[in-house]
């Protein structure tokens, strides 16, 4: 026995090598086959294959073939020729059984290729033009080209050039010829968005409202040819040789949202204040982005076709594919410095599943493997106290008790509801009914049934009456009231309840019992959720008057106006923490261009005598930070908070590794307390080849630093301790990295999926002036086995820890990590 | 897994990029088992070059259902079987024995030279054994696929997979015991 172990292995060791010639033979021959192949492919095929005359050959050649192969086995052939004819008729079966698969799926796609049609929706056929089947390709972009939206012309050229028949033929150049016909016609109201990609556009007008400006890479400044801009993620035009572009404004809103998308690039959205009659000129920059590349599959590992794969928490547009036939996906444009993002799979047949993701490094791919997993059907009948059937009644889940990716239905007339297909576990059931009390329930649902019938008895509501005063004991005229929650479950009842003119409401299907808080808004008073005591014949309910920020930008040098700039908002971290503000102020800021260099928080119902933390950046300027800047009353008599910027103070430095030659590509990212939660918003530098970078408008807070670069150990710094002169950074010295391999395993030492493996940089000096620490280094998700692999692994003591997918801490382990280390690390073991 | 999934899509839509890639991946590998299965170098070269020529051809309407892997090293265990086949038609033609001579088992003398002792001795012995116990024996070992995927292969039930598989271990022990003897 321990000779045939030795045997096999010495088999083992057999390691053969393909010499360079054989190389150069093969794949020579190997990539003229692959052309060949192209010429001969699967459209112009099928078109001859449709044929009448094909067909009938076809027929004659498989009848010829029938009578020779009977005529063989009635000769008998030897017992390896039957078995032979047994395994090919077990293929013939398997290829069958893949024909019919296809066959329903392209039925299905061509299905909803229609439905789109006859919605008009131009995103969801792109989406299919890209993702679906050949012949639903060639179908779609009939669609479009009837449709005649000028969007979707790059789209189609893209396909058109690809097509591999005859030119005559081409079904993508004939949607082309015919969205082209549509556009010669003059059009009464054309808007800019309409226009022909790349298409030399006319100076604009000076009565034009709207948005023209270059789109230029943020590392090298060169411009992009061929971005997508447009005021919505769909309607897009693409920039011109110079990366310019111009957008017509027809919206009666101050602000509009710029998206912005390139290949290779990660997606922005941008907030313009917009100004009538005139033309915001701005410049855009775009970082390197990076990609997600999965497969969807179900627990039986088989890829699951027409899954939706959605990102779920960006403010910038990214478009959202649909999985194709072998169950792949990819999503391109997503922003490599984000923490992570959640991605959402939804598909009719299963529960959605939602997975936060780390992004991949710019310029690179991830691999992501998810799995959906069967579900139940929830299905009940909804009656009243005297058990009659209601009809009407909306009912729906939850799990979280948030109500952003909850399924609902309506009862008919028998009282019946049908839910979708609810994820196994914990069910939040509820229902609400105009004139019965809100119903709310949990429950467990078990994986084993596909159907669960759960009745609902909703009971009898009472008339709930209240008052909506400020502080002061005034009434609140016209404001309108809302169930905010009922029991743990947000936002379940929409209806609104408006005030007379006394402040005074009524609430007629309350519940008699249980937790329920309300929701007040109105013009001149912030929005805030109060709980109502159910015990009280009236509630009380006493709002905050809003009132709102304003500002002054000045040069602190010569105290003359700044005319363009932008501001952004968050709580304070030095008074009470307010909310209130729109993500925008917190994210990408608001852009002013005052020639006074005036701002203020416009329509934001900010709660009056609130603090707040408020940043301005200006192109030239150092940005700065002002905490707290209290919330005024809306008055006449305006007390403007100043904000005088420093003129930019530009650093230079160099990233070399320890033998002396200059790093080319390493990322430098800054950031400070003011900053540090938004990861996003750090300012970023790279080196060129002499390893120099540069960098400026960092702002008066004492500045930390992070350096990456691939092969290298990342290290974090204070910026002060790097200071060798104003300005000027002595030279940042980077050892070889480490690398880590090893698995994640559960107590039965299987693999865990999917777990998040880090090892942290250490922030050094850096954590002396922060009050939060971010987590820095690299990290990856482990494999369908378990297994991760990771490189750029900082040295010295390193802290590694892995957390599960649902974010439960697994491990957490310290090693000493040597330049060059590469160390098996396992956890569960 | 799913590298080679993208890498077939890819292909699919005619990339020399993806094709090369998994030329690249899955040469070295194919080559052991064809020359494990064969014994000639030339030959072995042969079949993998013909299996990526005609993976190549059909690319474009290729599906792939399971592992590349398994399925490229499939292609080498079928091509591999058509050349003993046509060896043996060849050998009974001109009324020899042993299809196999045995100069040809290692016929690069660089390779020769560089070859450990030992594996030139193993690569003698599987030379000598049934060839059904080579295959059995090789794509087990070597080819990293299950008794039941070989038993697919070939048409036949598992337990014989088990038997040849164990009944040419046991040969390559005997002769390899009593080459060490002489």
């Amino acid at each position: 026995m321990r000779i045939a172990e030795n045997i096999e292995r010495m088999i083992e060791k057999l390691h053969d090598t393909t010499s360079a010639q054989m190389d150069e033979r093969v794949l020579g021959d190997v990539l003229r086959a692959l052309a060949e192949s192209k010429k001969t492919s699967a459209p112009t095929r099928r078109k001859i294959m449709k044929s009448r005359i094909t067909k009938l050959a076809a027929a004659a050649v498989l009848l010829l073939g029938l009578f020779t192969l009977s005529k063989y086995l009635i000769s008998g052939g030897t017992p390896r020729h039957t078995e032979q004819t047994h395994m090919a008729t077990a293929r013939q079966d398997e290829n069958q059984r893949e024909v019919t698969r296809h066959q329903v799926l392209l039925e299905r796609e061509l299905e909803t290729a229609k439905q789109l049609f006859e919605r008009q929706d131009l995103a969801g056929l792109l989406q299919l033009l890209r993702a679906g089947q050949d012949l639903t390709k060639m179908w779609v972009a009939e669609y479009l080209g009837q449709i005649g939206d000028g969007s979707v012309l790059s789209a189609l050229q893209i396909f058109a050039k690809q097509w591999q028949g005859s030119e005559q033929d081409n079904p993508f150049q004939e949607a082309i010829g015919a969205i082209q016909e549509r556009q010669a016609k003059p059009e009464p109201q054309a808007t800019a968005s309409r226009q022909e990609p790349n298409e030399p556009q006319a100076p604009p007008e000076e009565s034009q409202t709207g948005v023209a400006g270059i789109v230029i890479d943020k590392n090298t400044a060169r411009p992009i040819h061929g971005a997508q801009v447009g005021f919505s993620p769909t309607e897009t035009l693409a920039t011109d040789a110079e990366g310019q572009f111009m957008l017509t404004y027809t919206e009666p809103y101050e602000e509009a949202s710029v998206y912005v998308k390139a290949s290779g690039y990660a997606s922005r959205k941008i907030v313009v204040r917009m100004k009538t009659g005139s033309i915001q000129y701005i410049t855009i920059e775009l970082s390197p982005g990076s990609k997600l590349v999965g497969i969807v599959t179900d627990p039986n590992g088989y890829p699951i076709q027409g899954a939706k794969v959605e990102v779920a928490n960006l403010t910038y547009l990214v478009l959202c594919p649909v999985t194709d036939a072998e169950g792949l996906f990819e999503i391109d444009g997503l922003d490599p410095v984000v923490d992570s993002y959640i991605v959402l799979v939804m598909h009719p047949m299963y529960p959605g599943v939602l997975v936060s993701l780390p992004p991949a490094p710019a310029g690179q791919k991830q691999y992501q493997e998810i799995v959906l997993k069967p579900g139940v059907v929830v299905f009940g009948k909804v009656t009243n106290s005297q058990g009659t059937p209601i009809s009407g009644v909306t009912v729906g889940n939850t799990r979280s008790g948030a109500m952003w990716n909850c399924l609902r239905a309506e009862t008919d007339e028998k009282g019946m509801y049908r839910l979708g297909i609810v994820e196994v576990g914990e069910l939040v059931l509820w229902a609400t009914h105009g004139r019965y009390a809100p119903f709310v329930k949990t429950t467990v649902l078990a994986g084993a049934q596909a159907e669960r019938r759960i009745d609902i008895q909703l009971k009898d509501a009472r008339t709930l009456h209240g008052r909506v005063i400020d502080s002061d004991g005034d009434p609140i005229p016209e404001a309108t009231v809302t169930i905010s929650e009922y029991n743990g479950v947000t936002n379940l009842d929409r209806r609104r309840h408006s005030c007379d003119s006394d402040g005074r409401f009524a609430i007629p299907n309350a519940p008699t019992d249980g937790e329920l808080d309300l929701r007040v808004f109105g013009k001149g008073i912030t929005g805030k959720a109060h709980k109502v005591d159910l015990g009280q014949d009236e509630c009380l309910i006493v709002v905050s008057r809003s009132g709102r920020i304003y500002g002054k930008v000045v040069d602190a040098t010569t105290n003359e106006p700044i005319t363009k700039f932008v501001v952004k908002m968050t709580f304070s971290q030095v008074g009470p923490r307010t909310s209130g503000y729109s993500a925008t102020w917190a994210d990408e800021g608001h852009t002013f261009d005052s020639p006074e260099g005036l701002f203020d928080t416009g329509r934001e119902d900010l709660p009056v005598n609130g603090q707040y933390r408020m940043t301005v950046h200006a192109e030239g300027f150092d940005p700065l930070t002002l905490d707290p800047v209290v919330v005024q009353p809306v008055s006449e008599d305006l007390n403007r908070t100043l904000f005088r910027l420093q003129r930019a103070t530009i650093f230079a430095g160099r990233v070399i590794a320890s033998d002396g030659q200059p790093i080319k590509g390493a990322t430098l990212v800054f950031f400070s307390n003011g900053n540090v939660q938004e990861r996003e918003s750090w300012p970023r530098a790279v080196t060129d080849k002499a390893g120099i970078f540069t960098i400026s408008g960092l702002g008066s807070e004492p500045q930390c630093l992070f350096v990456s670069a691939a092969d290298f150990t990342p290290r974090a710094y204070l910026m002060t301790d790097l200071l060798e002169a104003p300005g000027l950074l002595v030279d940042i010295v980077l050892d070889r990295a480490a690398n880590l391999v090893g698995r994640v395993v559960d107590e039965n030492c299987k693999g865990i999926v999917n777990a998040h493996v880090h090892a942290f940089v250490d922030l050094g000096r850096a954590r002396d002036v922060l009050t939060r620490f971010p987590n820095l280094g690299p990290s990856i998700h482990t494999d369908k086995d378990g297994y991760y692999q990771l490189s750029g692994v900082p040295t010295g003591q390193v802290q590694v820890s892995v957390m599960s997918a649902q974010n439960y801490e697994i491990g957490h382990k310290k090693v000493n990590l040597e330049p060059g280390d590469s160390m098996e690390l396992n956890f569960g073991d | 897994m799913l590298e080679d999934k993208l890498l077939v899509l890819k292909c699919r839509h005619g990339s020399k990029d993806a094709m090369c890639r998994i030329y690249q991946k899955y040469k070295d590998y194919l080559l052991t088992l064809a020359k494990g299965l064969l014994g000639e170098q030339a030959e072995a070269e042969d079949v993998v070059h013909d299996v990526f020529v005609s993976f190549a051809r059909s690319a474009r309407q290729f599906q792939l259902t399971g592992s590349l892997r398994n399925y490229l090293a499939t292609c080498v265990r079928n091509l591999a079987r058509d050349k003993i086949r046509s060896r043996i038609r060849k050998a009974e033609a001109a009324d020899l024995v042993n299809p196999i001579p045995d100069s040809s088992w290692t016929d690069n003398p660089e390779q020769r030279v560089v070859e450990d002792e030992e594996i030139k001795r193993l690569r003698q012995a599987l030379s000598l054994i049934p060839y059904e116990q080579r295959e059995a024996v090789i794509l087990h070992v070597k080819g990293g696929m299950k008794f039941k995927e070989i038993a697919k292969l070939q048409g036949v039930s598992v337990s014989t997979i088990n038997g040849r598989y164990r009944y040419g271990l046991d040969k390559l022990r005997s002769l390899l015991n009593s080459e060490i003897q002489k």
